[in-house]
């Protein structure tokens, strides 16, 4: 018996070939990724491309068995491709190490796959490889895992739900005030600790810092303005950093006067329990005796001094790196900087006991280096058999896609409950609503250079697709409406237009009688052939008008499922996830702005990324 | 003096192991590594198994085979290369496996399950075995695996094509770190003295407006929404002859009554602490149960009467019990878990109001404690031998403690088989329903035409090509058929019978790697659980449809 005998005999001739022929892409060669490729490999999938950016890191061992020890810092795609390579000499692999929202992987390069994977680990390019594949028309299966949970999703346009038709959690934010002036729970000292003081004292300071909610009212305008002045003196500290009074210093100011100046402004702790400044020197004589060696203690919770001595040790091994650097710059070099990373003993452990500093100051809980890391670092528990399961549910529904046979295809969810394994679900069909898969959709070909956004809308917009006078034209940003026309006369390239570019319009007609049409996605290919302002248009299309709105439900449909639910608390991932279903048609009538652009800086907040799935 | 070495460095296992130690910590990860695990047959489902166990470092693996590695091999197993073809399969896997970690000892023994059964007894025999876990995989003689001795864990594996079945049999499994959802236990019909005092000093103004010298608004919207649950049960119990709510009904008159004294004229029309009571009424509000997983323990003969030999979990157990009999420590409750969640509120009431239930849980795991080191003495042991932090972590768990008793392979394949079988196979045949209750149990019938097939024929069903499928079938459905009236089942076969038949047999035994694979997840996943006595294993066999995309779990 050959190599493809046994596969042959279980999957059928006709599957069999049907694999053999197909040409595959893998997004993501983390922990579903590596079993993932195993998977495609020995099914003998004919072609599979695989991309990813990340490199390999010690941490990823425990799962991501295509890396070794001596794999570390190396490119996950391309060691991937060599070790799973070997495996069967037949199929063709190619790897890309490169970031998947490249301009090189465009719709036309997704219309050449029979079928999309995504193994990813943030909710980004989650909604882009989404929206790429609903674009080319190419079937996507979508999976993700978090400890014991996993969940897997195929998603093709027209057909079914995409990944976008369920609104996805949004990553926590904290009001700026909360993390520098009245921090309550162990978090904020941590969020403190990680983006202002690790970022003013080491690495960039915080106006480029999008982990804090900016927004300010009138009310704190004072306040914020303080606040910046604080960061200010903070940042300048640095100068000392060569002075071995350095780790004195930091802590004289942030754990002193500020808290001093912070218990100044009497209206603040009316109703809050006022903070405590530290004291330098009692604490410093507290801490005489312990050796930096407590940091390796990382699952005990450290008491003030200790978290005294982690914290002036890690200042003297952060100041010391920074001198390198800095020794080592040349002229006409950004200055250096430190940037905070979960796996870096040196930054984790200022962080560790920075936050834990605060805390006490503020009466707050402390938490050890192991928790912290955890919250600072939004690290996600991984494991190898979570992954295979995943990862072997993706191909059994690869299957189906390859059979054409969508209405047998299903979303299964991976729950750590013993009575069953998983849960698999009847897909469901696309969200009508859905500003992503809810679309029409229909390429052309400009140079950008040449052409404006006057003849986009004029050509192909009005003349071609026959939309009139109301409509809203956007990128990632608003682009043209009636009240805006600054920039009819501006080429696409200066608009921010790239080879590639989505553009969606959407048409506010409104009145008696008047519905109107389904919001309308162009894709925008940059052609240099063409010399003048000419847009080509490949067809005429009929753009549908808007599925009818279905009226609110009264509230008291969501309480009652609500109760359903709290009633019910087996009910699992599954029922979780209809109990969205439901809510969803109580939220406000959809938003153009946040439509199209799905919320690009909301990934920039890091503390809890995608909530429930997310893999690795 | 400075120095740039990184003094918090933690050793490279810790790291490698990273983000496993936040599923099962330290302790999980040391009975992995105390672990020694026996796999029989190095198939590709065994050898994904063994995968899975080995990236998370058990301390040793043995592989047992005695075939040779033969060109269809590589198709499906990834742990076999080109230059194993011709080799020992044990020695080649073992090989291959062992690359995956440094950390984890690799061993094997070329020859087969069924020979060294009848040679080498003391390698299955308690007290002399090495091995810890062991995993038997498909095919196997019945009469082989019957010789095994119900004290190890063990774990039967079948992946023939698209199905797959995983059988658990062990000693008594206690599981006290289960990993439950939620530990919170609010005690809101039983509140104790130190709770009572503080509802009274938060809400002795709540009813009172600002103006007549109330709260003002930041303190009436920061009262803990404990506090106002406890508050307006003493109010509602008042009007109601000593009675808490509880009809449905009349849980939500109780929320009405909570919503009609909440603030309405301040920023945002309501007041989120208020709205946070509101939906805690229906979780909340209700006697503190005990589980039926608990009573279970609690009943257990090796709960009432632990001897001098038997594991610390029933002492434990025992002094629980003792706690809640007696009226100057439980008083008929269980020790009190300190689980507390989020709320609005101040923080130092929040503070305040969690330390109550905190050193309530103290309390109850320090009279625990007691009555244990009581037991101990009683018995002749070491009073000292358990330790607070283990009573604490029981006590935090009291509701969610499980024993599992496994039963037996012996038990299932008995014949005539007993009742416990009969009747678990039965309801599972009568329940079954194509469309809304699509059960696996026909493919546990398939499965065990299947087994008996080839323990009493020495083939695999479809093996062979100058066999007729269709007399392979007919045969198959004989045996499954006398299977099921030796049960007792005499009612209609479901046409799910003969698909099953088929499949298996079309498969002639073959795996397919993406089959192996996945329920090389789901096995070692169950055996992690086993190992490190966290998380609730299955009890005892699931059964895996990689058609649908479907899993079953029967007690058989
Ligand atoms: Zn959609």
């Amino acid at each position: 018996m050959g190599r493809d005998a046994r596969p042959k005999k279980s999957l059928g001739a006709s599957l069999h070939s049907r694999i053999k022929e197909s040409r595959v892409l893998m997004v993501g060669a983390g922990g579903i990724g590596c079993e993932l490729l195993k998977n495609l490999v020995l099914t003998g999938f004919g072609e599979i491309h695989l991309v990813d950016l990340d490199t390999i890191d010690l941490s990823n061992l425990n799962r991501q068995f295509l890396f070794g020890m001596q794999h570390i810092k190396k490119s996950k795609a391309i060691v991937a491709r060599e070790t799973a390579g070997k495996f069967n000499p037949n199929v063709k692999l190619e790897a890309h190490h490169a970031n998947i929202k490249d301009p090189q992987f465009n719709v036309k390069w997704f219309k050449g796959f029979d079928l999309v994977f995504n193994a990813l680990d943030n909710l980004d390019a989650r909604k882009h490889v989404n929206r790429m594949c609903l674009a080319a028309y190419v079937p996507l299966i979508e999976s993700g895992t978090t400890g014991y949970h996993g969940q897997v999703q195929v998603i093709k346009q027209g057909e079914t739900e995409c990944y976008d038709c369920n609104p996805k959690q949004v990553p926590k934010s904290f009001p700026v005030c909360t993390i520098r002036s009245t921090p309550s729970q162990p978090i904020h000292c941590i969020v403190w600790a990680k983006s202002y003081l690790f970022a003013e004292v080491f690495g960039t300071s915080e106006d480029s810092s999008t982990e804090l909610d900016q927004g300010q009212n009138e009310e704190n305008a004072q306040e914020i303005a303080n606040l910046r002045r604080e960061a200010s003196e903070l940042n300048s500290i640095r100068e000392k950093m060569d002075s071995p009074d350095f780790a004195k210093c930091i802590f004289e100011k942030v754990f002193g006067r500020d808290i001093d100046r912070l218990l100044s402004m009497e209206d603040m702790w009316k109703s809050r329990k006022p903070p405590t400044p530290l004291d330098h020197a009692k604490v410093l004589e507290e801490a005489s005796g312990i050796g930096p060696e407590v940091a390796r203690e990382d699952q005990k919770t450290w008491c003030l001094a200790e978290n005294y001595a982690v914290f002036a040790d890690s200042v003297k091994r952060l100041s010391q790196r920074m001198l390198e650097l800095k020794a080592k710059a040349k002229e006409g070099d950004a200055p250096p900087i430190l940037s905070f990373d979960k796996d870096d003993e040196d930054t984790l452990d200022f962080v560790a006991a920075g936050a834990n500093l605060r805390s006490h100051a503020f009466g707050i809980e402390l938490k050890s280096k192991f928790d912290i890391k955890q919250m600072a670092g939004n690290i996600i528990p991984a494991i190898a058999t979570t992954n295979a399961i995943t990862a072997g549910l993706c191909v059994l529904q690869a299957f189906k896609v390859l059979r054409n046979d969508l209405q047998s295809g299903k979303m299964v969810f991976l729950a750590k409950n013993s009575d069953r394994a998983f849960n698999a679900e009847k897909l469901a069909p696309p969200n009508p609503e859905c500003q992503v898969c809810g679309v029409a959709r229909v390429s052309v070909e400009a140079n950008i250079a040449v052409a404006t956004l006057g003849d986009l809308i004029e050509k192909v917009v009005r003349t071609e697709l026959g939309y009139g006078e109301d409509i809203s034209v956007l990128t990632s940003q608003l682009l043209y409406d009636i009240d805006y026309d600054d920039n009819l006369d501006t080429p696409l390239k200066e608009l921010g237009f790239e080879d590639e570019t989505f553009v969606t319009i959407v048409d506010e007609e409104e009145g008696e009688g008047v519905v109107p049409r389904a919001n309308l996605e162009i894709v925008v290919t940059h052609s240099e052939e063409l010399a003048d302002e000419t847009i080509t248009v490949p067809e005429k299309i009929e753009i549908p008008r808007k599925p009818k709105r279905s009226t609110a439900p009264e509230e008291t449909t969501g309480e009652a499922i609500k109760h359903a639910l709290e009633d019910n608390e087996d009910g699992g991932v599954a029922k979780k996830r209809k109990l969205n279903d439901g809510l969803t048609f109580i939220e406000d009538r959809p938003n153009k702005k946040r439509a199209v652009v799905p919320d690009a800086d909301a990934d920039l907040i890091v503390l809890e990324d995608d909530g429930a799935i997310t893999i690795d | 003096m400075a120095s740039t070495a990184p003094s918090g460095m933690p050793s490279s296992k810790e790291k490698k192991y990273d983000r496993q130690l936040r599923l099962w910590g330290a302790d999980g990860q040391n009975k992995l590594e105390a672990s020694h695990i026996a796999l029989f047959g190095a198939s590709a489902a065994g050898c994904e198994i063994l995968k899975n166990l080995i990236l998370p470092g058990i301390g040793r693996f043995t592989i047992i085979d005695d075939k040779k590695v033969e060109e269809s091999d590589l198709g499906v197993n990834f742990f076999l290369d080109d230059d194993s073809v011709g080799k020992s399969r044990a020695e080649r896997t073992a090989a291959l496996l062992g690359e995956l970690n440094p950390d984890v000892e690799g061993d094997y023994i070329e020859d087969s399950f069924s020979n060294l059964v009848a040679t080498k007894p003391e390698l299955f025999q308690p007290g002399w075995t090495p091995f810890t876990h062991i995993i038997v995989v498909s095919p196997f003689n019945t009469d082989d695996v019957l010789k095994l001795s119900p004290e190890i864990p063990t774990f039967l594996v079948h992946s023939i094509g698209s199905t797959a079945m995983l059988r658990i049999s062990a000693s008594t499994r206690c599981v006290v770190d289960t990993h439950p959802d939620t530990l919170i236990d609010l005690r809101l019909l039983n509140p104790w003295e130190e709770l009572s005092a503080m509802v009274a000093e938060k809400t002795k103004d709540l009813g009172i407006a600002e103006k007549d010298g109330g709260m003002s608004d930041h303190e009436h919207g920061h009262v803990p929404y404990v506090l106002l649950l406890l508050k307006f049960l003493e109010d509602w119990k008042a009007a109601h002859g000593g009675n808490p709510p509880s009809t449905y009904a009349e849980k939500n008159a109780f929320k009405d009554m909570i919503r009609n004294s909440m603030r309405m004229d301040v920023p945002g029309g309501s007041e989120e602490n208020y709205e946070e009571a509101i939906a805690a009424v229906l979780k909340n509000i209700r006697a503190a149960e005990i589980s039926s997983h608990t009573k279970a323990v609690l009943e257990d003969p090796r709960c009432i009467n632990p001897t001098p030999e038997c594991e610390t979990f029933w002492i434990i157990a025992h002094a629980v019990r003792e706690f809640m009999n007696r009226d100057d420590q439980g008083a008929g409750l269980l020790p009190l878990s300190g689980g507390f969640p989020d709320m609005k509120a101040e923080s130092s009431t929040y503070v305040a109001l969690q330390n109550i239930y905190r050193s309530r849980a103290r309390r109850d795991a320090t009279f625990v404690h007691e009555n244990a080191k009581a037991v101990l003495r009683k018995l002749g042991r070491d009073p000292e031998l358990i330790t607070l932090d283990e009573v604490s972590l029981f006590t935090k768990h009291a509701n969610f403690v499980r024993r599992i008793n496994y039963r037996t392979i012996a038990a299932e394949y008995n014949f005539p088989p007993d009742d416990f079988h009969k009747k678990a196979v039965t309801s599972a045949l009568q329940s079954y329903n194509a469309e809304w209750n699509p059960s696996l149990i026909y493919d546990y019938v398939a499965l065990r035409a299947w087994q008996e097939y080839y323990s009493k024929i020495g083939q695999l069903p479809g093996e062979d090509d100058n066999y007729l499928d269709s007399d392979i079938r007919e045969q198959m459905r004989i045996t499954a058929v006398d299977y099921l009236s030796s049960i007792g089942y005499q009612s209609n076969i479901d046409h799910r019978l003969d698909q099953m038949l088929q499949e298996i047999i079309r498969a002639g035994g073959s795996e397919l790697h993406v089959i192996a694979s996945l329920i090389g997840g789901i096995v070692a996943q169950e055996i992690v659980k086993v190992i490190t006595s966290q998380y609730v294993p299955v009890n005892n066999t699931v059964i895996f449809d990689g058609i649908k995309s479907r899993t079953s779990v029967f007690e058989f």
